[in-house]
């Protein structure tokens, strides 16, 4: 889930000279912030912000991009984690359990790169990781080609997310922090907080036949894992779901570590979206039940071989899913933060150059 | 009272002939102090001291385009992190002014005042540090932000219980965290529990490679280990940490000042005053010109000697931050160095009365004993001691203190620890120490 960093990054701080230097480093919770699990604090570099999932330039290819390590550079490190497994999960049979994944695992950084590699998972190892076939490796910063037909590029790219959080959280969360409301102010434009940072992207792009044959439906979700214990460290599927819907600490850090199958009937996750909607959008139980049983289990869902229109088809870097999905949640009453898309790349990988 | 005379002018002969005998020569040559390729921690500190410029920039700019809480306080934030990883006081102002900005729109927003709170810690004002802290909790007791700070900000104002219980509470919710971890190995070592304190700094630093700490926040890991190292009298390790932090982050300040303070301890001179040379020039600290000054002195070059502690004076008389900041340092190169006595005395006194840990009865008890006060030294200096705390420098004034005071078993014994804890804590003051124990021993 797209983390709290950005409202907090470490700070020490330096007592006198005279007794020990004692810094701190971010701790736990970020709880009031950006709305995510105050667990994943300490795992900036396995920290999700975004999945991605669209037609590539070229016709018969996907791309699926994901991006991690919030404000890469300040809040989160440049280098990728090497005791993590960074994992793009596929579900091809609707039952929102990963049958297909792609999986990047990273050596230790020098020279200002990284080696990866890229394993592809299917059947039951996409869920246990057990036998994959290694698609290649690369070296962060560089496009690399995998077996198959597939492309692949790790690192550091402009941030793709546009968003006005400020008025968001004054909206949607009542904070008393002197805006008024999305677009409220002097010109066309909201105050996009995330138009100058950075991020580490993973794209992968591969023909269609990879993801499903004859145009099916698909579900693409992104995990991180510990590489050691395999233990889910964060987890994303649609955009914003876990910062808008789960309310408390608790239920957001639940979250991040249930597999979608088990997000509909496991927790408090259904009956809070349906009370997010009830109170956000005025909408019945029922009707608000509805729209629950579409966000959860939390994937992206995708047509293949259709161009993508985000959060409910697929997601394109330039999909403003925040004016859809404020339109849903609020059904109807307020319909765009009057924030629009960066600049992207019309050729792979897609996202622009880091600033 | 005879003795107490007697006792005196042991003290100041003692003072003369360690003076003496410590100008020996020594020191091997210069060595290179970080490999010629950077590591790879030390190309992502570098790319991130070059990310923090640039964002510095870009919000700047925003926030004369508009005005918004969220931008201020990112600002601010940004600022404080320049102050901590260059040591540029400047950059605290400017965070103040930035989270003004931020909490003037958004009063009660938490982040906003765990930065403030920051701020405050980071500028000694560690009663409001606590105070804001303590806003915070009270409208969200489980904010574990706040949380910190109030232990940090009760820790140096030696409230140990409230700073134990906080860590310890923390600690049971996040038992693998580096930041947790490396303040229950402050507060062990305050508390006397030295191979405690070693072992969770190491778990600490081990625990912040694991969780992707980089940079700065990286290399004060090492550095936190280095400064155990040295107090507990391992110099070589304490040279070798700071080596590391330095690998990480090679403009890091305070590891460049403690890689001096090592090379010190182990008679490497010529090192000792190159890395203390590095650090002045990023921060011209009064302990580390303070250090270089006695550096010299140890060499018999006075008139560097002479310019170093000069430049002390000098910036002693800016009222700037630096000032507070700075307070215990000015204080005790007052009281080394037998200048502005009761300057030093005043200092102590209303650094002790804003800050009543460990290390302020102790710097007020150096202080009440440079001005003749000795009983009232004997009482402040038991103060400092009273936790347990393994610092060779507590004992050394303690051991003094009490031979002023014509105790002299207690001063032999408290001279002993302190050299049997820090037998190089200081190039010139281990000399006096050891110049006392001698004479102290041939007197029973």
């Amino acid at each position: 889930m797209r983390a709290s960093r950005f409202i907090e990054i470490g700070v020490g701080f330096a007592a006198a000279a005279m007794i020990a230097v004692v810094a701190t480093a971010p701790l736990g919770s970020r709880a009031a912030d950006h709305l995510d699990a105050p667990n994943l604090a300490s795992r900036e570099d396995a920290d999700i912000n975004d999945v991605y999932v669209f037609q590539a330039a070229t016709p018969g290819r996907t791309a699926i991009a994901v991006t991690t390590s919030p404000a890469a550079g300040i809040i989160g490190p440049i280098d990728y984690a090497t005791n993590v497994r960074y994992k793009i999960n596929v579900d091809r049979s609707g039952d929102a359990v990963e049958d297909l994944a792609y999986v990047l695992d990273f050596s230790a950084p020098s020279g200002g790169s990284q080696p990866y590699t890229v394993t592809r998972y299917t059947g039951v190892n996409a869920r246990n990781l057990g036998q994959g076939v290694v698609l290649g490796g690369g070296m962060r910063g560089a496009i690399t080609s995998l077996k198959d037909g597939a492309i692949a590029f790790a690192g550091l790219r402009a941030d793709p997310f546009f968003f006005d959080l400020a008025a968001f959280r004054h909206v949607v969360l009542g904070a008393a922090n002197g805006r008024t409301g999305f677009c409220d102010q002097p010109g066309p434009s909201g105050i996009d907080f995330f138009a100058a940072f950075n991020t580490n992207a993973i794209v992968i792009e591969v023909p269609n036949d990879s993801l499903s044959s004859g145009g099916g439906t698909i579900g693409v979700w992104a995990t991180t894992l510990d590489r050691t214990t395999g233990a889910m460290i964060d987890q994303m599927g649609r955009p914003a779901i876990n910062t808008v819907f789960n309310h408390t600490s608790a239920d957001k850090e639940a979250f991040n570590v249930t597999p979608p199958s088990l997000q509909p009937t496991t927790g408090n996750f259904r009956s809070n979206v349906i009370g997010t909607l009830e109170a956000l959008g005025g909408y019945s139980a029922s009707a608000a039940g509805a729209i629950a049983d579409i966000l959860l289990p939390d994937v992206l869902t995708y047509t293949v071989g259709t161009k993508a229109a985000g959060p409910l088809n697929g997601r394109a870097p330039a999909d403003d899913v925040i004016d859809v999905e404020l339109g849903l949640v609020t059904q109807g009453a307020i319909t765009t933060d009057c924030v629009g898309p960066h600049t992207y790349l019309s050729t792979f990988p897609y996202l622009g150059v880091a600033h | 009272m005879k003795i107490r005379v007697f006792a005196l002018c042991l003290a100041s002969i003692i003072v003369a002939l360690a003076t003496y005998v410590g100008s020996a020569p020594s020191s091997v040559g210069s060595e290179a102090r970080v490999p010629m390729s950077l590591s790879a921690e030390a190309i992502q500190t570098a790319a991130s001291a070059a990310e923090l410029a640039r964002l510095i920039g870009v919000f700047e700019a925003r926030v004369k385009e508009h005005t918004d809480a969220l931008d201020y306080l990112f600002l601010g934030k940004l600022y404080l992190q320049r102050a901590r990883s260059t040591g540029d006081l400047g950059s605290y102002t400017q965070a103040g002014a930035a989270l003004e900005r931020s909490l003037a729109l958004y009063p009660s927003d938490p982040d906003a005042l765990a930065a403030l709170a920051r701020l405050r810690y980071a500028t000694h004002d560690f009663a409001a540090a606590a105070r804001v802290a303590k806003t915070i909790l009270a409208a969200d007791p489980a904010d574990i932000t706040a949380r910190a700070i109030l232990g940090d900000a009760s820790l140096e104002l030696g409230d140990y219980g409230t700073a134990s219980d906080t860590f310890s509470g923390l600690a049971t919710r996040f038992p693998s965290a580096a930041a947790v971890n490396a303040r229950l190995a402050r507060l062990a070592f305050l508390r006397g529990d030295d191979d405690l304190a070693r072992d969770l700094a190491d778990r600490a630093q081990n625990e912040a490679r694991d969780e992707g700490t980089f940079g700065v926040d990286l290399a004060w890991y090492a550095h936190l280990r280095a400064q155990l190292s040295f107090d507990r009298g391992d110099y070589e390790a304490a040279r070798n940490e700071e080596g590391e932090a330095l690998a990480v982050a090679p403009d890091y300040y305070v590891a460049e000042a403690g890689f001096a303070r090592g090379a010190a301890a182990l008679g490497r001179i010529d090192d000792a005053i190159a890395h203390y040379e590095r650090a002045i020039a990023i921060v011209p600290q009064p302990e580390y010109l303070a250090a270089l000054g006695d550096l010299y002195t140890f060499r018999g070059d006075t008139t560097r000697a002479a310019r170093a502690y000069d430049t002390v004076e000098v910036s002693a008389s800016l009222a700037t931050l630096g000032q507070r900041l700075y307070d215990r340092q000015f204080a005790l190169f007052y009281l080394e160095h037998e200048r502005s006595l009761d300057r030093a005395l005043t200092i102590a006194e209303a650094s002790l009365a804003q800050r009543p840990d460990a290390y302020g009865y102790d710097i007020y008890a150096w202080a009440l004993y440079k001005t003749g006060h000795y009983t009232e030294a004997v009482v402040a200096s038991q103060r400092a001691l009273a936790m347990g705390t393994r610092d060779a420098r507590l004992h050394y004034h303690a051991g003094f203190i009490a031979l002023a005071g014509g105790d002299l078993d207690r001063a032999r014994s408290e001279l002993g620890r302190a050299l049997a804890i820090g037998p190089a804590f200081d190039p010139l003051l281990a000399a006096r120490a050891r110049a006392a124990l001698a004479l102290l021993e041939n007197m029973t």
